[in-house]
């Protein structure tokens, strides 16, 4: 890529002046309504913001507010997401009486490895997602599996790839 | 679901066989033939535990993954009440009990280093979130409770106490809360109080007022005034954010600074360019090169720690 000239780095700048100038109290005000806390809805806001900053051309944007409430309403999501699995997760650890807690940079790592592992899976069913998680993570036979989940072997079998697969999708 | 190429679809059938608990010799014989008829074969294989120790890698070995990734997608309605703050204060709560309490450490120091943010949390319930390059003392006992910010900035989350007041102090005032959370920063020379979630009370030598939640004040060098709408937002570090409403880059680049290590040096001709935007403060580098798209600006790094920023 070849870097931005001058003056379309200000042209830029002046796009994402605008769209924050214009758009943040909108969106803020719509995320403080369905969220009540204001810090939530802040932080929200703002990675939305960091997100339409990121895009190659923000002056190609037509429909600002249609744009930013689809990726606050994406970001809304997956926050929620991040905490059911924050909470699973200190959960199982706590109640299997883990020797020492994590760091706060070993835990922020789990917590993305987890993400990620999470939207990999995420089309495949509670019960493949399951089988796959047992056998690829916790090292368990598609026998002993096939009889914690009640399914056949070879259905674990076909778990267990539904799994593979969806793991090695190139990122969208 | 794209289609996959067949010999990955195959090397995938293979791997599961592998794992299922049952591959004897002849399997594993019959593997190596599989592998060695074609080179698309082994490149597959490879590929395919390539990506798995990049994505299953860091959970392998690892106690209670599996419980966290089967959580149910169904409970989302449940959390409204429980994000943020609270969600914030009860992961830190779990991940600080079993370690050694601070009340040891009465008195003592708190820091952190650059590119750092660390909740510690107290005796009394409270925690603290020191942002980088930020340090406090703390001093909790029966009747007082007094944490002065020395340099950076830090949120409080205060256990209700109502016998004993929590004082958040900096040489330009302090704010006494009973409960609640606030943000103070004396980042880039510009002290900031915010009150985040119930009121708190601001004395400083010359005033006294109330500030509700949501509401923020900046010293002028008199007086804590109220904040205009064109500011650098000084809670969004709390989650690893610059939020920037039309400001200068050389403030800008003074709150990245904390997070960049080595030194950030900034030319005088670009230093009043004014810009908006939220930049991520966990990679100085990649805020860094989100301001060169904006602006017009020449980033270069000598001898790896030294960063010069001039107009383009």
């Amino acid at each position: 890529m070849t870097p931005p000239t001058s003056s379309h780095a200000l042209q830029r700048n002046d796009v994402l002046r605008r769209l924050f100038g214009e758009h943040h109290s909108w969106l803020l005000d719509r995320l403080r309504l369905r969220l009540r806390c204001r810090d939530d809805a802040a932080d929200i806001a703002a990675e939305t913001f960091a997100q339409v900053v990121a895009m190659p051309d923000p002056a190609a944007i037509r429909e600002p507010r249609a744009l930013l409430s689809t990726i606050g309403k994406r970001l809304l999501y997956a926050r929620w997401r991040r905490a059911d699995i924050e909470r699973a997760y200190l959960q199982a650890i706590a109640e299997q009486g883990e020797a020492t807690a994590p760091s706060p940079q070993e835990h922020w790592l789990v917590m993305e490895a987890l993400m990620e592992v999470d939207r990999l899976l995420d089309g495949l069913s509670s019960k493949a997602r399951a089988a796959f998680l047992y056998s690829q993570l916790d090292g368990l036979t598609y026998a002993t599996i096939a009889a914690e989940l009640g399914v056949s072997v070879t259905r674990v079998h076909q778990y267990v790839v539904q799994g593979l697969k969806a793991c090695y999708q190139v990122d969208p | 679901m794209s289609d996959l190429p067949p010999a990955v679809t195959e090397a995938i059938e293979w791997y599961a066989q592998r794992t299922s608990g049952h591959f004897d010799e002849s399997a594993q014989r019959a593997l190596e033939a599989w592998l060695a008829a074609d080179v698309s074969h082994r490149q597959a294989w490879v590929a395919l535990q390539q990506r798995l120790a990049r994505t299953l890698g860091p959970l392998a070995e690892r106690q209670g993954t599996t419980q966290a990734l089967r959580a149910s997608h169904g409970r989302r309605h449940l959390l409204r009440g429980a994000l943020g703050l609270g969600a914030l204060a009860v992961g830190t709560q779990l991940l600080t009990v079993p370690g050694a309490p601070l009340h040891a450490r009465w008195g003592a120091d708190l820091r952190t280093a650059s590119a750092q943010r660390k909740t510690f949390r107290l005796e009394d319930g409270s925690s603290l979130l020191l942002n980088a390059e930020s340090s406090a003392d703390i001093d909790v006992h029966a009747t007082a409770r007094r944490v002065s910010l020395l340099r950076g900035a830090l949120m409080a989350t205060v256990q209700q106490d109502l016998a004993r007041p929590f004082v958040l102090a900096c040489p330009w005032g302090e704010s006494r809360l009973y409960g609640g959370a606030c943000v103070l920063s004396m980042q880039a020379r510009q002290p900031q109080l915010w009150a985040l979630d119930g009121p708190l009370e601001l004395q400083a030598p010359l005033q006294r007022t109330t500030l509700q939640a949501g509401q923020g004040v900046a010293f002028d060098g008199q007086l804590w005034q109220p904040i205009a709408p064109r500011h650098i937002d000084q809670r969004s570090w709390v989650r690893g954010l610059l939020e920037v409403h039309d400001q200068s880059l050389a403030s800008v680049i003074e709150h990245l600074r904390p997070y960049h290590r080595g030194i950030l040096q900034v030319a005088p001709e670009v230093a009043e360019l004014r810009i908006s935007g939220v930049f991520s403060l966990d990679d100085s580098r990649a805020a860094l090169h989100a301001l060169r798209d904006m602006l017009p600006l020449r980033i270069t790094h000598y001898l790896g720690y030294w960063t010069r920023i001039e107009h383009a």
